[in-house]
């Protein structure tokens, strides 16, 4: 035979896309027999089970000679193989010999899944002639035929106005109001919703598929409505706008409730079954009879039902009926029923949902488990026996099976592999696996997402076989093997070689790796053994030849072949599949390793490229415990920029990883490339390996050298944000901000010498509150560096941090508390540069700053400062104009003449002040008790020193203002007017006091009186008689 | 302006209002002064002219205004005068002048309480003797309490005049009550309550009838 009749073979008889539609000689051919069914009695699935073989299932539940009544439930997930299972009972059934199977007393129905629908069900029923009613079987025909001719909308509409029809015509009140059912049906027939229900997908069609669905079709389940049908925003404010009211009122209740649309959907799905009868126009009571009368006859023929039903989903809306009467128990009240035998195929979800319709009717289950397939010994026998069918002639197949299909006798193919390969036993007689050996079928088998012999089948041996077979009849485009889950060589070293074979295309190092991950022992050793059988991995040459990849000699001398052949194994050893322990750090490793082996060859996103960042981290900057892979300082960048820079985890960017992230703003890119992936498993050998002491651990780390030393100068500038013999000038930007920052503040810088420049300014500059700035502007500045407080630390801090030299790993230089060295040398470059440049660097800057960057951030900062510097000295300037213009209008000119007349009248003032008991301004009184040629220097001191700074740069006029001279000839001029306010304020009320002050009246008159009376008096005296007292 | 001028200013007007107010309160102190005097001129006056009175009265014989006291308030009414006319009479002044116009007005007190009891009090002892066996006898020791009262209290011109008007009313009433001698010492026994049964004698039960004054007489031992 051909490879092209091989590929036919497998396609149209053995490993059909419908495995139930395959040939029964293939079938049978092809049947691996269960040894592990579980059997549990009734219908709990809390019992322990009896574990049988297919063939005890047969002899004790299918051959029923007896006739007791059994109604047997096969369950299992999706794919493991209950159909299957069925078929072969059914099969094993129609081959047994009279005494097992006499169709002349048992009537044998087989409902396939082939028409997984209420319509196919219907259809298989009528072809069987099961329905012996004969209305009945008028109605369901046509119902078939009319679903034929009716339109898809035609007949979406009528299930969906069935379900409002159902709806509307609830009576009860369970679970809604009696109003609201009008309102849910009202809700339904909007032409909006209607349109959303009928949508490909939505609740609707599913309706629709159910009923009258194509044959290739598996339903899961037939639950019709979901919350996607209602949870439509837009939908629902469409309805709560445009709808009639009873149809708002609905939409308004699911609207933004999950609650109230999850009990719709519960609601609506209840209706499912008299939708289905009502689109059928099928009654339950008809559906019942369709299977009593069915019975009735049987026994009437004296004949007994055996009844098959590969999957019981399709019949929806008359499955219950279906239970009801298939449970019904022959004999008693039931006389005139025949016996049933039901062997019916149910998912594990399907039995759990409807577990109530089953329990008190099922008499015995069958548990099709993992356990039943999942073993070594089942998968390469069942390899074997289709790649025995696909090998062999299907005549020669067909004949075996007419003849009864006797296993002993099966045909064993002549195939005939190009070198000496592992076979396998089929009743005693050697069967090959060629191309697959037990190595490629467990690893593939393990590597399945879904594990289970349909999917075993379709995704491994048949979607193997196709490119091998078309590789092998075409020849020119191998994709031999298929490597969907990405399984990897075990010797890193060794793929990693196989990617830099310049002479292979990349699909062809991908094959070759992927042959020797799955086939081989994982590595690509060359050996040669005695009898001079060439293997690379473990394998043949001769395979490797047979697969195009001949061009490949391996790696190493090859002296020896292992002792250990993966292709010298016997198959029909017990299998160990007892799982190694494998602990935390190991699962880590191999979770790791999976996941960049995906990346690079898969192409899929990094899971944990969070982890891998973190590696590329500790490599370039080192940790607590190691230094990191570049020496910063060595190279000129400061520890604490590199540290500061390489800190985030956003600087390290590696192709597609799976946390979103900037890749433009990463400092550490990480393609895909050999090189790469090499570099992340060294990582991960060391961080598993905790050091370099490891197997390979030359080879890992000459890779991951490799890798940095390719991308150091790229990472190193993206660091320094520069190029690395033109750096930035951060320490000059840092400096000068400090200096701005002391001038704005009005600290004291010592300006002598470099150093002494350098001592002021190394030191946290706080704002001064006792110092006061008289223009808006200056204040202005001063609140700017309030706000960016945290910048000027910034700035500072990467000026101290930045000078200073840390011992160790770069990482240390994060910790403030440590004490270190300063680069001096560089720090008095700094300053003598911004010296010679006046402090003013702004054309210095660059025109184009980044924002947000940690190394531009001072220039950003600067860069603003400067701007604001000179606005608010050009505000000085005309504040300087005023004050002195005001003072002027005190003291006349200002010189040290006029300043001393005007201190000494103020003096002089206070004095008179004091002398009149006037009050108030005790403190100017105070202040100008100095000698005024004392305080008359001092203004013109700082009076020269405004004047001197009006023709100078901003800059300098920032430093020769610093020290607030201003402030202190405004405050001589505040002075100046509250004293002359006071003088004025003084005078004038003296001026109105002696306005106010009257004389006395009267004066002159009571003089004269006085003169006149001290007249008399007098003349009384003079002329009074006395006596002479000196005598006596 | 210029800031030494809006200085020079202001203490002028500072100054000058300071003079302004002082010389206000001078004035007032001279007036204030002035008031006073007119005060102590009365008062000095009425003193000379009780002393005029008391001698044109009878009630001394010769002056009683010593010639140092008159030359005192000379000097003081002279200091006075002198100062009005310069018009810078003081307070001190006018005090000094009424220390000294009350110190005499002190000492004529004196004199004054010392010669009007020397001047009743012949009349005011008889009558105080006889004043029960007057036919008013309340009017009697009314007139004697009143000239007491007049003589103790202060020396006025009134005074004076009521004075010598209540002694001759009394002298009117004792000259109205003629008496022997036998009678008059009897009856000044009686008024000493050391009369006895052995001082009535004849002429004093004679005396006693015509003045109808047995029913009035009472005996008592004094043990």
């Amino acid at each position: 035979m051909s490879w092209k009749q091989y590929s036919s073979a497998m396609e149209r008889y053995a490993i059909k896309t419908d495995d139930m539609a395959t040939e029964d000689a293939y079938f049978m051919a092809t049947h691996m027999p269960f040894a592990q069914l579980e059997v549990y009695r009734g219908g709990k699935t809390t019992a322990t089970p009896k574990v049988m073989s297919e063939a005890e299932v047969f002899d004790n539940l299918v051959y029923n000679p007896d006739n007791e009544h059994r109604l047997i439930i096969v369950r299992g997930d999706n794919g493991t193989g209950k159909s299957h299972l069925i078929r072969y009972l059914k099969a094993k059934l129609e081959h047994s010999p009279a005494t097992v199977y006499n169709p002349a007393n048992e009537q044998l129905i087989f409902l396939r899944r082939l028409n997984n629908s209420v319509r196919g069900v219907f259809s298989q029923l009528l072809e069987q002639k099961v329905i012996k009613d004969n209305d009945v079987a008028e109605k369901l025909k046509k119902f078939v035929e009319s679903s034929d001719a009716k339109s898809e909308s035609a007949f979406k509409i009528e299930i969906l106005h069935s379900y409002a029809a159902a709806v509307e015509n609830d009576e009860s009140e369970e679970v809604y109001k009696r109003a609201f059912h009008l309102n849910i049906a009202s809700f339904l027939s909007d032409s909006r919703v209607k349109e959303h229900m009928m949508r490909e997908g939505g609740a609707i069609s599913r309706c629709y598929t159910v009923i009258t669905a194509p044959s290739d079709q598996v339903l899961k389940d037939n639950t019709i409505f979901s919350a996607d049908d209602f949870n439509v925003r837009k939908l629902l404010k469409e309805v709560h706008r445009q709808g009639d009211p009873r149809a708002q009122d609905c939409a308004d209740t699911l609207l933004g409730d999950d609650d109230e649309v999850a009990k719709l959907v519960n609601y609506l799905n209840k209706f499912t079954r008299d939708v289905v009868q009502r689109c059928a126009d099928i009654s339950s009571e008809s559906t019942k009879s369709v299977f009593v009368e069915l019975r009735k006859d049987l026994k009437r023929q004296g004949k007994n039902l055996t009844l098959f039903i590969e999957d019981f989903t399709g019949f929806t809306g008359i499955d219950s009926e279906l239970i009801t009467v298939l449970s019904t128990e022959h004999g008693g009240d039931y006389a005139d029923l025949c016996r049933v035998t039901a062997i019916i195929g149910i998912t594990n979800d399907y039995y759990d949902q409807f577990r109530d319709n089953f329990t008190d009717r099922v008499t015995h289950q069958i548990s099709v488990t993992y356990n039943s397939f999942s073993t070594e010994e089942f998968l390469v026998q069942m390899s074997a026996r289709y790649l025995n069918a696909i090998y062999c002639d299907p005549d020669t197949l067909r004949d075996w099976n007419k003849n009864g299909a006797v296993l002993e006798d099966l045909p064993i193919s002549k195939f005939a592999p190009p070198c000496k390969w592992e076979t396998t036993t089929i009743e005693g007689k050697e069967v090959t696996l060629y191309p697959f050996n037990k190595n490629a079928i467990m690893s593939l088998y393990e590597h399945l997402p879904v594990k289970s012999p349909r999917r075993f089948l379709k995704d491994v041996i048949r979607a193997q076989l196709k490119e091998f077979f078309d590789g092998k009849e075409y020849g020119d485009d191998w994709h031999f093997p298929l490597n969907q889950a990405n399984i990897q060589m075990s010797n890193d070293p060794h793929s990693s070689t196989i990617d830099r074979l310049e002479s292979f295309s990349v699909a062809e190092r991908n094959r070759l790796k992927s042959v020797l991950a799955i086939w081989g022992d994982g590595s690509a050793t060359y050996a040669k053994a005695d009898d001079g059988v060439e293997t690379i991995g473990g394998l043949s040459k001769e395979f490797l030849n047979d697969i195009a990849l001949s061009e490949f000699a391996g790696i190493g001398s090859g002296a020896k072949v292992p002792e250990k052949k993966p292709e010298q194994k016997p198959v029909d050893k017990e299998p160990d599949n007892k799982p190694k322990p494998v602990d935390g750090a190991t699962k880590d490793y191999l979770k790791y390793k999976e996941d960049i082996t995906a990346w690079f060859v898969k192409n899929e996103s990094l899971k944990y490229d969070a982890d891998y960042r973190n590696w590329l981290r500790t490599l370039f900057r080192g940790d607590a415990k190691q230094c990191g892979a570049v020496n910063w300082q060595d190279i000129g960048v400061p520890a604490y920029i590199a540290d500061e820079r390489l800190a985030d985890l956003a600087a390290y960017y590696i192709d597609d990883q799976s946390q979103p992230a900037n890749a433009e703003k990463a400092i550490v890119f990480m393609d895909r490339s050999a090189e790469s992936r090499d570099a992340l498993f060294a990582l991960n050998e060391l961080r598993y390996a905790k050091g370099w002491d490891f197997e390979g651990a030359a080879y890992y780390q000459q890779r991951l050298i490799t890798w940095l030393e390719r991308r150091k100068d790229e990472v190193i500038e993206k660091v320094i944000a520069s190029k690395i013999d033109n750096q930035l000038p951060v320490l000059e930007w840092c400096i000068a901000l400090q200096y701005l920052k002391a001038c704005i503040l009005g600290h004291k810088i010592d300006m002598s010498s470099p150093v002494t420049i350098l001592e002021s300014l190394m030191k946290d500059i706080k704002r001064n509150d006792k110092i006061n700035r008289e223009t808006r502007e200056w204040n202005d500045l001063i609140q700017f560096t309030q706000n960016k407080e945290a910048d000027f630390f910034n700035a500072f801090n990467m000026l101290k941090r930045s000078a200073a030299t840390t011992m160790g790993a770069i990482h240390f230089s994060a910790e403030g508390t440590i004490k270190s060295c300063y680069r001096t040398n560089e720090l008095i470059s700094a300053v003598e540069h911004l010296m010679e440049s006046e402090w003013d660097i702004e054309k210095a800057l660059p025109e184009a700053i980044p924002a947000k960057h940690l190394l531009y951030n001072p220039a950003t900062l600067l860069k603003s400062l400067y701007t604001s510097v000179k606005k608010a000295m050009a505000a000085e300037i005309t504040q300087v104009d005023e004050v002195l213009k005001k003072v002027e209008g005190y003291v006349g000119d200002i010189n040290k003449d006029n300043l001393i007349s005007t201190l000494s009248a103020i003096q002089d003032l206070f004095s008179v002040f004091a002398q009149n008991g006037i009050l108030g301004a005790n403190d100017l009184r105070t202040k100008y008790e100095k000698a005024p040629v004392e305080v008359a220097t001092e203004i013109l001191e700082h009076t020269e020193k405004l004047i001197s700074a009006k023709n100078a740069s901003a800059v300098m006029q920032l430093k020769i203002y610093s020290d607030n001279s201003l402030n202190k000839v405004s405050d001589f001029l505040r002075d100046l007017q509250v004293i002359a306010q006071k003088a004025e304020t003084e005078g004038t009320k003296a001026t109105n006091a002696i306005a106010n002050i009257s004389g006395v009246s009267n004066m002159a008159e009571l003089s004269d009186a006085a003169k006149e009376s001290m007249k008399e008096l007098h003349g009384l005296l003079k002329n009074a008689e006395v006596y002479d007292d000196a005598t006596n | 302006m210029l800031l030494t001028e809006t200085i020079k200013n202001s203490t002028t007007a500072i100054k000058t209002r300071r003079a302004t107010l002082e010389n206000k309160q001078n004035a007032e102190l001279y007036t204030k002064a002035l008031l006073q005097l007119a005060q102590q001129h009365d008062a000095i006056k009425s003193i000379l002219d009780c002393a005029a009175e008391m001698k044109a009265k009878g009630i001394v014989e010769k002056s009683v205004l010593p010639k140092s006291v008159r030359d005192d308030l000379l000097t003081s009414v002279g200091d006075c005068g002198s100062a009005i006319a310069e018009g810078n009479l003081t307070l001190d002044a006018v005090k000094v002048l009424q220390t000294k116009g009350e110190t005499y007005a002190s000492q004529l007190k004196l004199v004054w309480k010392d010669a009007a009891t020397k001047y009743a009090e012949g009349t005011k002892g008889y009558l105080s003797m006889i004043s029960g066996l007057t036919q008013d006898p309340r009017k009697a020791r009314e007139l004697g309490d009143n000239i007491t009262r007049t003589v103790e209290g202060a020396l006025s011109i009134g005074a004076i005049n009521k004075l010598v008007a209540d002694v001759k009313e009394a002298k009117d009433i004792t000259d109205s009550f003629s008496l022997n001698p036998a009678i008059e010492a009897f009856l000044k026994k009686v008024s000493a309550q050391q009369a006895t049964v052995a001082d009535l004698n004849d002429d004093v039960m004679k005396w006693l009838k015509e003045k109808q004054l047995l029913s009035k007489l009472r005996l008592r031992f004094t043990l």
